[in-house]
């Protein structure tokens, strides 16, 4: 007890400017966290926000090629929440008004797949049916980019299989039926939705396959469609969406090695200080010696007053992290409005369009790596007194 | 059993440079510090005064030789141990008071109780008491920042009696203090220690000071000569 309460004097002992040093440092070490906190929670918010996107438009929980199984069988195994066929082949759209042209996906569900739970969540029906019935569900990002007005008719050519070419074009005049909104840009500038019948019956139902919402264990579920068919190709959503995955992970770590840089700084500040506190303090180590403390206590006690710096600097981080996150869109709101009040100018700051959160684990993680990084640095500024015989400082102060 | 027996002790230091020889500073000196007498050893500036005491403390240790503490030899003891024996049967009073800067005065004086392991509450009552013995019951919260040189040379005192050791060694305890100071001090210390029935040690340039102890010793050519004896 006495160690620790004089390792905490020390900390912030009034002499030298030590207790100013220590502030600054658990400052630094506090803004560092809140900084990597809040980005962390951030970059979660966006990378589950993304995935689920994904999820949910882009590739399903699992992709289906199987010549035995058919939407209705998939839907009966346990986990899985909803399976369908559907069918995606590439066309070009023309406006035949303005004849921009836009190259495009077009998409059709074997079933009322739009208006699910799963997929509501993701892309809004603003016009329109659950399903297409003889046209085309287009975005309005699309229909922006090819400057498509309600009534104007649009060409479409596909890529069918032909009787003595591998494929061929066809071309075919639809209207727009339907508009739909999802957060997903590249989805939405890209993809068109029809009827399924109509589709297979212009590409056939060869590259049909089956999109599997999962709402169980994910491996069990993939174990039980290889059960019932072992040639079935199966392909997760992590596969599916590999680069984009890696990319977002790639990210995230870059930007946990860029902060690690700033806790370095710090943590070199804390050494210099460290040391500083030691030639300050080494007759005292010296009188705490002669005093009955053992050379591992003294030690102890200069090697505690860089921790306790640290563990404090790391709780103001938590707290002020978690209220900073808690309180993001408001503060978003209030940088915004300050940014307004000199520039006229609205930012884009304004909303953060997905829930930014930090998980427990990894809060311990980075509070770990800055603790490890302390003690690695108050170490080293200890180094002196593990080198040099302090009771000869009592020798010395005493002729 | 004295508290502290030092037998045939021999300190050398090593060459500070390379082909020098070693320095010898104390050769083959013994001295037994008799329970409840005072004990003053005197000698000019370098003769080795302060390295006696050092390693009759435990702090520092002997080329050769054998350092007894209240009849354990230290050299039979590891770090923690010897740290130990020091805070529990030596108090020490330095030149230098060397508070912690950090601690009041009667935080300072608690110190070797704390360090032993006694808890805060316990020890706090002998504290104020030994301060209020040296009258400075007013300047128990002030740290050493605030307090004069001889009030911080009194602090000393008091925590080196805090723990109730058999044996006080006090290096030039009044070194550092003008004549007024260095009298109460001299007097405080020499009186306590026969109130508590506690063996002195003291070295010191200070002639009248040392001959006010039981026996003196004067430190010449690296043994110890007895100047004055109270037998």
């Amino acid at each position: 007890m006495f160690s620790l309460r004089t390792s905490f004097r020390y900390a912030f002992s009034r002499t030298r400017g030590q207790r100013t040093t220590s502030i600054m440092i658990l400052v630094g070490i506090a803004v560092g966290l809140v900084a990597l906190l809040v980005i962390s929670s951030v970059m979660n918010g966006l990378q589950t926000a993304q995935m689920d996107q994904l999820r949910n438009l882009e590739s399903f929980d699992l992709i289906v090629k199987s010549d035995k199984l058919d939407g209705e069988e998939l839907s009966g195994i346990p986990g899985v929440d909803m399976a369908f066929g559907f069918l995606e082949t590439n066309v070009l759209v023309v406006d035949k008004t303005s004849g921009i042209s836009s190259s495009a996906r077009m998409r059709a569900y074997d079933g009322n797949v739009l208006s699910s739970s799963r997929m509501s969540e993701s892309l809004y029906l603003l016009n329109g049916d659950s399903m297409p019935t003889y046209g085309i569900y287009m975005s309005y990002t699309m229909m922006r980019k090819l400057n498509l007005k309600d009534s104007d008719d649009m060409k479409i050519t596909f890529l069918k299989p032909g009787k003595t070419a591998t494929i061929v074009p066809y071309t075919s005049d639809y209207r727009v039926e339907g508009y739909y909104s999802s957060r997903m840009s590249e989805f939405s500038s890209s993809t068109l939705f029809m009827d399924f019948d109509s589709l297979a019956g212009i590409i056939g139902t060869e590259d049909s396959r089956i999109g599997v919402y999962v709402d169980g264990n994910q491996s069990k579920v993939i174990r039980l469609i290889q059960e019932k068919d072992p040639d079935a190709v199966i392909i997760t959503w992590q596969e599916y969406n590999k680069a984009l995955y890696s990319a977002l992970m790639l990210e995230k770590t870059l930007m946990y090695v860029f902060l690690a840089f700033m806790f370095l700084i710090i943590c070199v500040n804390l050494k210099n200080s460290t040391r500083r506190l030691l030639v300050n303090k080494q007759k005292e180590g010296a009188m705490l010696r002669a005093l009955g403390c053992s050379r591992a206590k003294v030690n102890f006690i200069f090697l505690t007053q860089g921790m306790i710096v640290c563990l404090l600097g790391e709780i103001l981080g938590i707290v002020v992290g978690k209220i900073v996150i808690a309180n993001l869109q408001g503060i978003l709101g209030l940088v915004d409005r300050i940014v307004t009040l000199f520039t006229g100018r609205a930012t884009v700051l304004t909303q953060v369009p997905f829930n930014a959160a930090v998980g427990n684990g990894e809060i311990a993680i980075v509070c770990l790596f800055v603790f490890a990084l302390s003690l690695l640095f108050t170490a080293i500024g200890c180094r002196r007194i593990y080198r040099n015989e302090i009771m000869e400082v009592i020798l010395h102060a005493s002729y | 059993m004295h508290p502290i027996e030092l037998q045939s002790i021999t300190k050398r230091f090593k060459a500070a440079e390379k082909g020098e020889e070693e320095i010898t500073i104390l050769q083959d000196l013994s001295l037994n510090v008799i329970q409840g007498q005072s004990t003053a050893i005197i000698g000019r500036s370098g003769s080795g005064k302060s390295t006696l005491l050092h390693i009759a403390g435990g702090l520092d240790s002997p080329s050769e030789g054998k350092v007894f503490c209240s009849g354990i030899d230290f050299a039979t003891l590891d770090d923690r141990k010897r740290s130990e024996l020091r805070n529990l049967h030596i108090g020490f009073i330095f030149q230098a008071n060397l508070l912690l800067e950090d601690f009041t005065a009667l935080e300072n004086v608690m110190a070797p109780a704390l360090i032993s392991g006694k808890k805060a509450k316990d020890c706090r009552e002998r504290a104020v008491s030994l301060l209020r013995r040296l009258g400075l019951e007013d300047r128990m919260n002030h740290v050493p920042g605030k307090l004069s040189g001889g009030e911080k040379q009194r602090v000393a005192i008091c925590r080196a009696l805090m723990n109730e050791p058999e044996v006080i060694l006090a290096d030039e305890p009044t070194g550092a203090l003008d004549e007024e100071n260095a009298t109460d001090v001299e007097n405080l210390l020499l009186d306590l220690v026969k109130e508590e029935g506690r063996s002195l040690l003291l070295v010191t340039h200070n002639q009248e000071f040392a001959f006010k102890c039981d026996n003196v010793y004067l430190l010449k050519n690296r043994t110890l000569n007895l100047e004055k004896s109270l037998s």
